[in-house]
């Protein structure tokens, strides 16, 4: 199963490498026959992760979540699925071209994270299905969010070109500075959604959990640093569209503050595996269960 | 023998003077065609006339005698020849398809890429197609001719790059504002260039024109002219609260605009974006403007650089059109040619077929003891036999490599099987 596994994965890297290079080949050229290999390559390599997602899930009887490898390439699958829907939605072969690299970076790690099947005790507290959704909307927010990012950098590009008065090929390619910047607010729009639809339903798991009868438990939630910076993290966006829609935040510096977001995600999410000491969280229900008694 | 002809002159062998004396208006159209149509050894035309050129495609049996196209600018419009036969084209076959199609591509146009040459194609081919001067030759060479032109618009970027001032203007709000769909444009100063990039912008969506000037009178005089709205010019620059394009075309000796006075604007605006398109000279915009956040400014020279630029990519473009027109130039010539051995292969199957019913018929009367089964199997018996004789000879003289060599088959299978005696 293993190697299986693997081999889809790597299958799924070349497909994906592939797929970038003919997107940056013809972004350039209005023709259509390369850009439709773009896109389904993406796809086909979309495809092959989706299966290795399955076949780890039918191992883990559930969503692989409890292993680097196994979330890696699940929030992969995830990136995928959306880059390839937004690119679809807006015609725009360069968002192809910035999202495709990220994620075959992501699927090599988890070639060479090593570690692709969940211990028992993870598996019992990732068998309850709101803690998958509540997981799965956490990934596909984050993905939103570098979809954000994707287009600042794009508008980031284009905004150069048009102040250095420097027109290369692919500048005739790009949509239109507002069409980024708006695709990027409604990016970042969807993905605080969602993020706040994971916070919401966190709120139920901690009920089922009792949480609010048990001081230590309570405590040992505040002080979990995966729940504090996914808070930072919603105050960020927070803010950043109140002052997007209320204080006439836009264009370049808009821009930036998208790219520092996707950063900040990265930053808490890595540091949450050294610091948290887990794939999810610093707590584990058995310990909690056992410190309460 | 048949051959296609393109006989003409255009903007690059022929001043106005001289093609304007040979224009064909829509109206006079018909009994300019019927009449090219009638002349002696015409099978088909089409007249293409533009502002660049005048054009008489023909299909004609002896394109070499005096008698066809080739006397017809004397003889319909009454010019000596001595005073157009230096500038007059003609082209043949092979040649006149490319050029056909290199028309229709726009490679031929003074402005290479420009768009309004497909639909005059169009209209003048199927305005012969209305009045059957047109069959199956001319059908088909100017379908082909509009689908290279689709695809060559389609594959390169021949049409997609501007190529002139105001186009490049149009082309940079695009860039800025995506869709100009509900966008404003403010016109300060009355330049004639600014005029016609104010239209180009209201043609792509802009919503609304203000005129802008110090003096209110001539404010309401120009936007009367050009149908805007009169706004008064203030230092505090409050017009560009409702603006998203504003194109200078003054004299003023000094700047109109100056950054910090933009700033101060750009803040009561919201900090929306706003493009800057100056054409005074000299300049009215301070260029320092274009370092403020979502502030995008360009002048005459960018635009001139743009256009230059964008006109040596066309020329790029025109190249990887040219592949495309070879291209679709030999799938024609194949298909004239399949259609030259049309005739040939359906009188060899019809002398195969004649052949195989009549010794059917005499052998079949000598075998009367086989019921209808076996009867049947020897009819298919003997179908299958002649087809299987005539394939090889068809699909030989469907592959010969070129038009000569296929006439040559087609004449020696002519004679070997005495289909002469058959077409007499």
């Amino acid at each position: 199963m293993t190697v299986a596994l693997q081999l889809l994965v790597i299958a799924s890297v070349f497909l994906l490498t592939g797929s970038f290079a003919f997107a940056l080949v013809f972004a350039h050229d209005p023709g259509d026959r390369g850009a439709g290999r773009a896109y389904y390559l993406n796809i086909a390599g979309l495809l092959l992760t989706a299966i290795a997602v399955v076949l780890m899930g039918v191992r883990e009887h559930g969503i692989p979540l409890g292993t680097m490898s196994g979330s890696i390439l699940v929030f992969a699958l995830v990136m995928l699925i959306v880059s390839n829907g937004i690119a679809w939605f807006t015609r725009s072969l360069l968002i192809l071209c910035i999202l495709t690299p990220p994620v075959v970076l992501l699927e090599i790690v988890s070639l060479f994270s090593g570690q692709w099947f969940t211990s028992p005790d993870a598996r019992a507290m990732l068998g309850n299905a709101f803690t998958s959704v509540h997981v799965a909307l956490f990934m596909f927010s984050y993905a939103f969010f570098f979809t954000a990012a994707a287009f600042s950098v794009l508008f980031l590009l284009l905004d150069r070109h048009l102040k250095t008065k420097d027109y290369p090929p692919v500048f005739f390619k790009m949509p239109g500075l507002l069409k980024l910047d708006k695709w990027s607010f409604r990016s970042v729009a969807i993905g605080l959604a969602l993020l706040t639809a994971a916070i919401g339903l966190a709120f139920g798991i901690l009920r089922h959990f009792d949480a609010a009868s048990r001081p230590a438990v309570a405590r040992g939630l505040v002080a979990d640093y995966t729940i504090m910076s996914t808070m930072l993290l919603w105050v960020y966006y927070a803010v950043y569209l109140l002052a997007r829609t209320r204080l006439g935040l836009n264009g370049r510096r808009a821009s930036y503050l998208t790219i520092a977001g996707v950063v900040l995600v990265s930053v808490f999410y890595l540091s949450g595996k050294v610091i948290g000491r887990s794939m999810f969280h610093g707590f584990e229900a058995p310990a909690i269960e056992a410190r309460t008694r | 023998m048949m051959q296609i002809v393109a006989t003409g002159l255009n903007h690059r062998s022929a001043p106005i003077e001289l093609r304007e004396q040979f224009a064909v208006g829509v109206k006079d159209l018909p009994a300019a065609l019927q009449k090219l149509y009638s002349r002696p050894g015409v099978q088909e035309a089409v007249i293409l006339s533009t502002c660049n050129r005048v054009e008489l495609y023909t299909v004609e049996d002896d394109a070499s005698s005096d008698r066809g196209s080739a006397s017809f600018f004397s003889d319909y419009f009454g010019v000596p020849e001595a005073d157009y036969i230096s500038h007059l084209y003609r082209l043949y076959d092979e040649k006149s398809v490319r050029h056909l199609f290199s028309v229709a591509s726009s490679l031929d146009s003074m402005i290479v890429g420009e768009p309004q040459i497909l639909g005059q194609v169009k209209e003048y081919f199927a305005q012969a197609q209305m009045l059957g001067t047109t069959g199956r030759i001319f059908n088909q060479l100017f379908s082909r001719a509009l689908n290279v032109g689709k695809r060559t618009r389609t594959e390169t970027a021949i049409g997609e790059m501007a190529v002139s001032v105001p186009y490049a203007a149009v082309e940079l709000a695009k860039k800025v504002f995506d869709s100009l769909k509900g966008k404003s444009v403010s016109l300060l100063g009355r330049g004639k260039m600014s005029e016609l990039t104010a239209r180009h912008l209201k043609r792509s969506g802009v919503e609304a024109i203000y005129c802008v000037n110090r003096h209110h009178e001539r404010a309401i005089e120009f936007a009367t002219k050009i149908g805007g709205t009169p706004l008064t010019y203030t230092e505090d620059l409050e017009f560009l609260v409702r603006t998203d394009i504003l194109i200078c075309s003054t004299n003023a000796p000094h700047h109109l605009i100056e950054t910090a006075a933009l700033d101060a604007a750009m803040s009561r605006r919201k900090n929306r974006m706003l493009l800057l398109v100056d054409i005074s000279v000299p300049r009215a915009i301070d260029p320092a403007a274009d370092d403020l956040s979502n502030v995008y400014l360009f002048n005459i020279d960018h635009l001139q650089d743009m256009v230059a630029e964008n006109r040596r990519l066309r020329m790029e473009e025109a190249r990887k059109a040219s592949s495309i027109i070879e291209e679709e130039v030999q799938n024609f010539l194949e298909w004239m040619q399949s259609l030259d051995l049309v005739p040939t292969i359906r009188a060899f199957r019809e002398h195969l077929e004649a052949m195989r019913s009549d010794e059917l018929t005499r052998w079949l009367g000598k075998l009367q003891s086989l019921d209808p089964e076996q009867r049947e199997l020897v009819e298919q018996f003997s179908r299958s036999l002649v087809n299987k004789i005539g394939h090889m000879p068809t699909s030989r003289l469907k592959d010969a490599p070129d038009a000569e060599k296929a006439a040559q088959y087609g004449d020696i299978l002519r004679h070997l099987f005495g289909l002469e005696r058959m077409d007499k």
